[in-house]
């Protein structure tokens, strides 16, 4: 199959539909985004991971298997995908399994963090020319929050982080192929951020090294 | 009261006489105007060469205001003498949106109602008939296919079964994909289905060279989906005015070229176009009157679009 069974004009009435429908939990869920530049990542460490949590369930659940499954025959799986990135953010939240100290990437983080709650949502309205609410919000669309769970983690640490960034990863490639099948570019901006993210990770672990370097030389 | 018919006057006459010297105008028009009907080689049963596809155009969920387009649509190919309406539990809600339309159009017209059975969407073959008997709002649906081929073998003895006890009319398959053509060409031989439906437009025409010849040996009705292409068709011709011939087929528009090409192959039963436009469902419908390409002249449409 090399299209998806409905169009951008019908993803545009149906997010507006959800959006509307679901509002209260739309808006916490993006209220709650939009909290987590201002949080406390020291003390609120286990709070910012609950709160991944709760819209990655928004994803899975209201989205995925309440709105879209009339849509899409894949609504399933990627409820699925999505209800399982919540359990694991809970779970290692629960457990206290990521550290949020670290303050180097704290910067890039927050940047990739403002393009999924900002920028995606007024990139897509202008690409589809989507009416009113007829967009895409993190804390509870698939693709800003993906975005965001991508810019969440770049600041965080830790031995479980595979654990929780396999699905927003692998959203990114989702993400692509199905923005392919619209003919829309705003939801490459997942693997855009997901590579910025790398490079990110990567520039400041080089920093780190030629730090430690110039210290022991 | 009689008529006394044997004495004929002057006026009764000329009369007569100019009666039936407009019988090959009138009957030129009624052929202008009249449906262009084929037979279910199966049955002989005829429905109109123009039908209705509904992938992405009615998987619309439950917006309110796409569902009344997608009844505006409906009710235009039906109004127009349009006939088969074909959709698949693939499509999304694309069957619980045509149900919706259904119920909301008295005159039904030539329907004919087609869907499949789809593996992956769960159930088995009754289950899945009796899903879609529910979500058409119908008691009795016309064509059940196989999707895509998904498990054929085990779906089309349940197919056979269900038609034997009268639950459906007719059995058939499809793909569209150019790659299971073997595939469908082998059920087409071993099984007695009534249908086979797979990909032929004015720029793929693949099936030329195998499926349509054996769907007319074995007395096979053919559907044509994707007879633009996915809007290919369109792409590829860009803004070329209409060739000469066009007029020759009483074609107003590319999409009646494109539509009158399909179904002037003497094989193919049934075009089956999709769309949500309601200007387009016009254009789409004019395809159903007027003269058809013979091979010849199908042969020069297709090397001339090919040419553009």
């Amino acid at each position: 199959m090399t299209e998806l069974p409905y169009s951008v004009e019908v993803l545009t009435a149906t997010l507006a539909a959800f959006n509307t429908t679901w509002w209260p939990v739309v808006a916490v869920g993006f209220a709650s985004t939009l909290w987590l530049p201002f949080a406390n990542s020291d003390r609120h460490a286990r709070w910012m991971l609950f709160q991944a949590a709760g819209t990655a369930a928004v994803v899975g659940g209201p989205f995925w298997l309440g709105t879209m499954a009339a849509l899409d025959f894949m609504a399933p799986v990627w409820g699925g995908l999505w209800l399982l990135q919540a359990a694991a953010l809970l779970l290692i939240g629960w457990r206290g399994g990521l550290d949020f100290t670290g303050r180097g990437l704290r910067g890039a983080s927050l940047v990739i963090v403002a393009v999924g709650a900002l920028v995606y949502p007024i990139l897509f309205q202008l690409e589809t020319g989507a009416a009113g609410l007829g967009v895409p919000l993190a804390g509870s669309a698939p693709e800003p929050t993906a975005i965001v769970l991508i810019g969440l983690l770049l600041g965080a640490r830790g031995r479980r982080m595979p654990a929780v960034l396999l699905i927003p990863a692998l959203w990114a490639g989702v993400a692509a192929f199905n923005g392919y099948l619209l003919g829309l570019f705003t939801p490459w901006l997942v693997a855009v951020t997901l590579l910025a993210a790398v490079a990110a990770r990567i520039a400041a672990r080089q920093n780190e090294d030629d730090t430690v370097g110039e210290e022991r030389s | 009261m009689t008529v006394d018919c044997s004495r004929t006057t002057r006026r009764r006459f000329l009369a007569g006489a100019a009666a039936l010297g407009a019988l090959p105008i009138l009957s030129a028009r009624a052929q202008a105007t009249a449906p262009i009907m084929r037979a279910i080689p199966s049955t002989g049963e005829k429905i109109p060469a123009i039908g209705m596809g509904t992938w992405v155009e009615f998987n619309v969920g439950n917006v309110e205001a796409l569902r009344e387009n997608c009844l505006a649509i409906t009710r235009l190919f039906l109004e127009r003498g349009g006939g088969m309406i074909d959709s698949s539990p693939m499509y999304g809600s694309a069957e619980d949106v045509v149900g919706w339309c259904l119920e909301r159009i008295t005159d039904h017209g030539s329907l004919f109602s087609a869907t499949k059975v789809w593996s992956p969407a769960g159930g088995d073959t009754a289950e899945q008939l009796s899903r879609s008997e529910g979500l058409w709002r119908s008691e009795r649906l016309d064509l059940m296919q196989v999707h895509n081929l998904v498990d054929a073998e085990e779906h089309l003895e349940r197919l056979f079964a269900a038609k034997a006890a009268g639950r459906i009319r007719y059995v058939g398959i499809t793909t569209s994909h150019g790659a299971r053509h073997d595939a469908m060409a082998e059920i087409m031989t071993g099984h007695p289905i009534d249908f086979a439906q797979f990909t032929y437009n004015i720029l793929d025409r693949e099936a030329e060279d195998r499926l349509l010849p054996l769907a007319a040996d074995r007395g096979i009705a053919v559907i044509a989906n994707r007879p633009f292409q996915r809007k290919g068709v369109f792409r590829h011709v860009g803004g070329a005015p209409l060739p000469g011939w066009a007029a020759d087929i009483g074609a107003a528009n590319w999409a009646q070229v494109f539509l009158k090409f399909v179904i002037a192959h003497p094989a193919v039963t049934c075009a089956i176009p999709a769309t949500s436009v309601l200007a387009h469902m016009d254009q789409n419908m004019g395809a159903l009157t007027g003269p058809l390409p013979d091979a010849r002249l199908a042969r020069r449409m297709a090397a001339d679009v090919a040419g553009l």
